[in-house]
């Protein structure tokens, strides 16, 4: 009896010790991976392709009434899928992994997404950490407010309590806004989780303003009980492009990315996108700015 | 990617002065909230056991509200909604003294009191009826026989249920991140995202919360030595 007790014993120690030791193998070669592998064979070899999505970050990406995942960038994103399986001559898992602006970049770092496809500003900064597909937006950072504010310009901020993102680059350039003077009294800066947080406090009246990624605010106006309550300006504070972060040392994955981008521009499906989201009738209206033209133009690159 | 392990961003401007005002900001909301938390749990743990039946029932459905709900969702509540119900001066009086630490800390002293009330009637029920009784016979009024007999000893039976709480209002203190307050935990994540210096960052916020934690603990130790009445204190000296 007691010996048996003993082996039970053992028994659970050794397989304790076992999944400890798997878990460590698992840890090193999550840590290893990135680096090592090209994103492509680490597709190829799970079977699955893990997309960073976004879940409540209309028209971009948010989950639908039937539950689907879909936006502007999932759907491109899901072009990518196809595209890699084509590739790949095998049947790929899409995997949906929700990220907020927050855990994006981590999470591709860790090896827990493959790729993200939200909202993600190309910046220096990360282009010094992750690598980007081809830009297959332009847009700017502009500010919601109740239609009846007083706040019509970047000055009427002044002195205002104004919502941000955490982990977007709103809090940067607002700090930079009140540290240079621009904004005097300066504003209180004040970062929620995510938009739909923003959103909620906007509304309860905790903040005057909140600002962020201009489409985006439009989804939150176009989304809200009364849209009519809602007014979206562009301040004229910065231009930006969009892409999809990607990890680097991946160049077979970043070329199939990328041509998938650039023929999506090219073949017309870029405006049906655009329309379907982005149009009068479209998730969040959003009128077509000059810069944004140019830039569907440059990305449709000729095909020999 | 391979980012070499970098110390310095946790001291090198500007992200050392950031450093710097979250762990402040993260003991001031912890400390505030403690303050009050302390007060009004010991009061609404004491009015448990008061004459006043409608007392009693107050103090029980204080701690049974506040209690039960969990810290998060309250401070939701407490943050997004309850300017709702104020009228505007009033509210706009809130958002200039800065509503975001000011929610955490009434939600954070709400849900401790709670808690520390329950540990004063266990308190209560371990110190006595009998001593209770005694104070009372000697002709004190029943507030001064809670000041100068109960209360020392109920006090001084739940230091190290205090401390505990103590420490826990510091582990929570982090949730306020949820409704944008720098502190401590919400600046790991700001600097990871500004350096991509994940490990540093989150091993600082680490090192913040435990240092507070056995500091409380070694706080709290001294507490208890130094409150101890030899003799008077546990359950079997009493009849």
């Amino acid at each position: 009896m007691s010996e048996a007790k003993g082996i039970g014993r053992r028994g659970l120690l050794g397989s304790l010790g076992a999944a400890a030791a798997l878990g460590l193998s698992r840890q090193a070669a999550a840590e290893t991976a990135p680096c090592a592998e090209d994103t492509l064979d680490r597709i190829k070899r799970s079977g699955v392709f893990n997309l960073g999505a976004r879940q409540s970050t209309p028209p971009y990406g948010y989950v639908d009434a039937q539950n689907n995942w879909t936006g502007f960038a999932t759907e491109i994103a899901q072009a990518i899928h196809a595209a890699v399986e084509r590739e790949l001559k095998a049947k790929i898992k899409l995997n949906y992994v929700p990220v907020t602006s927050q855990t994006r970049i981590p999470l591709l770092q860790n090896g827990t997404i493959d790729m993200e496809a939200g909202a993600t500003v190309v910046t220096r900064s990360r282009a010094r950490i992750v690598d980007f597909t081809v830009p297959h937006f332009l847009t700017s950072t502009e500010i919601i407010v109740r239609a009846t504010s007083p706040v019509k310009s970047l000055a009427d901020l002044a002195g205002k309590r104004v919502g941000v993102p955490q982990g977007g680059l709103e809090e940067a350039l607002y700090r930079g806004l009140n540290q240079s003077g621009r904004l005097n009294p300066a504003v209180a800066i004040i970062g929620f989780p995510d938009h739909p947080q923003g959103f909620t406090a906007l509304g309860t009246g905790t903040i005057d303003a909140y600002s962020s990624d201009g489409p985006i605010l439009f989804g939150m106006k176009a989304k809200a009980a009364n849209p009519a309550d809602w007014r979206v300006f562009d301040p004229g504070a910065n231009v930006f492009l969009q892409a999809f972060p990607i990890r680097p040392e991946s160049s077979r994955f970043k070329s199939i990315a990328d041509v998938t981008v650039v023929e999506i521009f090219a073949d017309g499906r870029w405006n049906a996108l655009y329309e379907k989201y982005f149009g009068p009738h479209g998730v969040a209206p959003f009128e077509k700015t000059p810069a944004l033209a140019a830039l569907a133009l440059m990305n449709a690159w000729p095909a020999d | 990617m391979p980012q070499q392990i970098d110390w310095s961003v946790l001291w090198r401007p500007p992200f050392g002065e950031m450093v710097v005002g979250a762990v402040l900001t993260t003991l001031e909301l912890s400390l505030v909230s403690w303050a009050f938390a302390l007060i009004l749990g010991v009061a609404i743990g004491m009015a448990r056991a008061a004459p006043l039946r409608a007392a009693r029932l107050l103090a029980t459905a204080y701690v049974e509200l506040f209690r039960n709900i969990p810290l998060l969702v309250q401070l939701f509540f407490v943050y997004y909604v309850l300017p709702r119900l104020l009228p505007e001066p009033l509210r706009q009086g809130l958002f200039r003294l800065g509503w975001e630490p000011a929610s955490a800390v009434l939600t954070l002293a709400l849900y401790t009191s709670a808690k520390i009330a329950e540990h004063v009637r266990s308190g209560l029920n371990a110190v006595g009826r009998p001593v209770q009784l005694g104070a009372l016979s000697t002709g004190l009024t029943w507030l001064q026989a809670q000041r100068h007999v109960v209360a020392p000893l109920v006090l001084r039976t739940i230091v190290p249920s205090l401390a505990s709480e103590f420490v826990t209002v510091f582990k929570s203190s982090s949730l306020a991140m949820t409704v944008g307050v720098v502190e401590t935990s919400y600046l790991t994540q700001q600097l990871g995202l500004q350096t991509f210096h994940w490990i540093e960052a989150n091993t600082m916020g680490i090192a913040v919360y435990l240092v507070c934690a056995w500091s409380v603990a070694l706080l709290m130790s001294l507490v208890e030595r130094w409150s101890r009445v030899p003799g008077v204190l546990g359950r079997r000296t009493l009849p």
